[in-house]
């Protein structure tokens, strides 16, 4: 999932400042799950804003609405669909795709995101998240027992542990766990400690974030309308 | 004219609504509602309540450690403090919120609770 994190109200507010209809867009997915940017949270912070206004004796109203997912242009443009008459300025819950999505549909609205996109991780408990995947683009889990080396090495070594290595943990700072660390003891507990002995080649980082933007598409998902 | 807004009291069944039910009290200023369990709380339906209806909200649940939920009053606890860090950084008063945790036999400090709240 994409792991976020909402912004201070404060910051969220000076976004809104001077519009007079402004509407907080959650996401029901990913920003949901992190209690950052779902449904809940969307009518928090339009609460924390309309007393802020209150307060203020200014005429202003915040409302708010919230899709499955905001990166899905079918979603948002449900939200587009219900608005009477379009705001002012749009606070966007979901990831930064979800910001940029609600984006193209509202056009000539502006949009801001209300949360930060911070990693591709794991739930790991209620409110607990870490970091697990760094959308490398060719994923190389099948060879260091499931532990990705790229997210979780602080040096994203694919041949590692480095010299830095002690007592398990990792040298950059001593609350992270060494991915090679983790990764040895679960070949070791795999029984595939040989894997170990496996030179990982270098990696093609083109797939990754070093050849302009990344698109990807489903062939048999696609029709062409314009074939006979 | 519009009417003075008035409280609203969220009391957990298991320990803020025995003190009402115990105290007596017939309350003018304020509205009482029995809630299953304090972290049942939402900080969006709180504002809501806020921004459309009442001046101001207690919650009253069970004492530290006596949650019947395990961990309901701890969880609301915090996103009280949660929520009134928001409020503080909008400048807006942080006392139209109060918690406390409270067991069934502090009768006393309930009925101090209602009687400012009633004042
Ligand atoms: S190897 Fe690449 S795709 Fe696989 S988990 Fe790591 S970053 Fe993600
Ligand atoms: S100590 Fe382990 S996790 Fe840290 S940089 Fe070295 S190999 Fe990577």
């Amino acid at each position: 999932m994409i792991v976020v994190k909402r912004k201070p109200i404060k910051e969220i507010l000076e976004f809104v400042k001077n519009s007079k209809n402004i509407l907080i867009a959650g996401c029901g997915t990913c920003a949901a799950v992190c209690l950052e940017g779902g449904e809940k949270e969307a009518a928090e912070i339009k609460g924390l804003l309309n007393l802020h206004f209150k307060n203020e004796d200014k005429n202003i109203s915040a409302l708010c609405d919230s899709a499955v997912r905001l990166c899905d242009p079918e979603f948002v443009k449900d939200i587009k669909l219900k608005c009477n008459v379009l705001p002012d300025v749009i606070i966007s819950l979901g990831c930064g795709a979800g910001v940029q999505m609600v984006s193209d549909i509202f056009e000539s609205v502006p949009v801001f995101p209300g949360i930060n996109t911070t990693f591709l991780g794991t739930n790991d408990e209620l409110g607990v998240f870490s970091e697990k995947c760094q959308g490398c683009g060719e994923c190389i889990l099948d060879k260091t027992g499931g532990i990705c080396p790229v997210s979780r090495c602080s040096k994203s070594l694919l041949n590692g542990p480095c010299g830095g290595s002690s007592d398990g943990k990792c040298e950059v700072d001593d609350t992270i766990d060494c991915a090679w660390q983790l990764i040895f003891d679960r070949l070791k507990t795999m029984n595939m400690l040989d894997k170990m002995q496996e030179i990982i080649p270098v990696k093609d980082w083109r797939t990754s974030r070093d050849g302009g933007v990344r698109a990807m598409v489903k062939e048999e998902a696609v029709i062409d309308k314009n074939e006979e | 004219m519009t009417a003075k807004r008035k409280n609203l009291f969220l009391l957990c069944e298991n320990s803020g609504y025995l003190l009402f039910e115990k105290a007596g009290i017939t309350p003018n200023n304020s509205d009482i509602r029995e809630i299953p369990c304090a972290g049942r709380v939402e900080k969006n339906e709180l504002l809501d309540l806020l921004e459309n209806e009442y001046r101001k909200i207690i919650i009253v649940s069970c004492f530290e450690g006596a949650c019947h939920y395990v961990y309901g009053n701890k969880r609301c606890a915090k996103k009280i403090e949660a929520l009134k860090k928001d409020l503080t950084e909008l400048s807006l008063d942080t006392e139209i919120i109060e918690f406390h945790s409270l067991s069934a036999n502090m009768l006393e400090d309930f009925r101090e609770i209602i009687n400012k709240a009633e004042s």
